[in-house]
């Protein structure tokens, strides 16, 4: 049986998790690899604005704008999972991303070297589906 | 009872990293999956694997 979620009920699960971000500095963080409770080491810091997303619209938030990481620590391992934390370090998303390419072979994945800058110039999150 | 279940979270963005030992400029589209136990901990109505489904996380395409 599919279960399926009124515009309402998608609008306030997402509002109900991007609001624990809505405090100065939250934090999009590039990880490799790690969990929830024990998260993996951080190759690259992002600065969401103050609040971190706005309104949640037919279930999707959009976060405002997101300031760079100039100077991204790096990792020699791939970019596995993204954190999603405020500026205290406080976890509230923790997620996958993925790493391949359409266009060309990235056979050592999504890796981010130290000195990159890291910018994030579109974000959304969705916490129910339709 | 059967168990309700309930797709999980979703983040989907654009990031562009820009190569301190080259100066190129890579751009990529992410799509994120948010783990089961996180939207378990905030109290959201989550979906478990399903049996024999890749664990795949979604695509990323690569440009200029």
């Amino acid at each position: 049986m599919t279960l399926a979620h009124s515009t309402t009920a998608r609008d306030a699960a997402t509002n109900a998790v991007v609001d624990l971000l809505d405090a100065a500095a939250s934090k999009l963080v590039f990880r490799v690899g790690g969990t929830l409770g024990s998260p993996g080491a951080a190759a690259a810091t992002l600065t969401f604005a103050t609040p971190a997303f706005g309104a949640s619209s037919s279930g999707t938030s959009t976060a405002g704008a997101i300031a760079s990481d100039t100077n991204a620590a790096g990792n020699a391992s791939s970019v596995s999972k993204a954190s999603l934390q405020t500026s205290g370090g406080t976890i509230h998303i923790y997620c996958d991303v993925a790493a391949s390419a359409s266009d060309i072979n990235m056979s050592n994945g999504l890796v981010i070297a130290s000195g990159d800058t890291v910018s994030c110039s579109s974000l959304t999150y969705m916490a129910l589906g339709a | 009872m059967p168990e309700l279940q309930a797709a999980v979270g979703e983040l989907h963005g654009t990031i562009t990293i820009t190569r301190k030992a080259t100066g190129l400029t890579e751009t990529f589209r992410i799509v994120g999956k948010v783990n089961h136990e996180q939207a378990e901990a905030l109290g959201l109505p989550t979906a478990k694997p399903v049996e024999g489904d890749s664990d795949d996380t979604g695509t990323q395409h690569h440009g200029a």
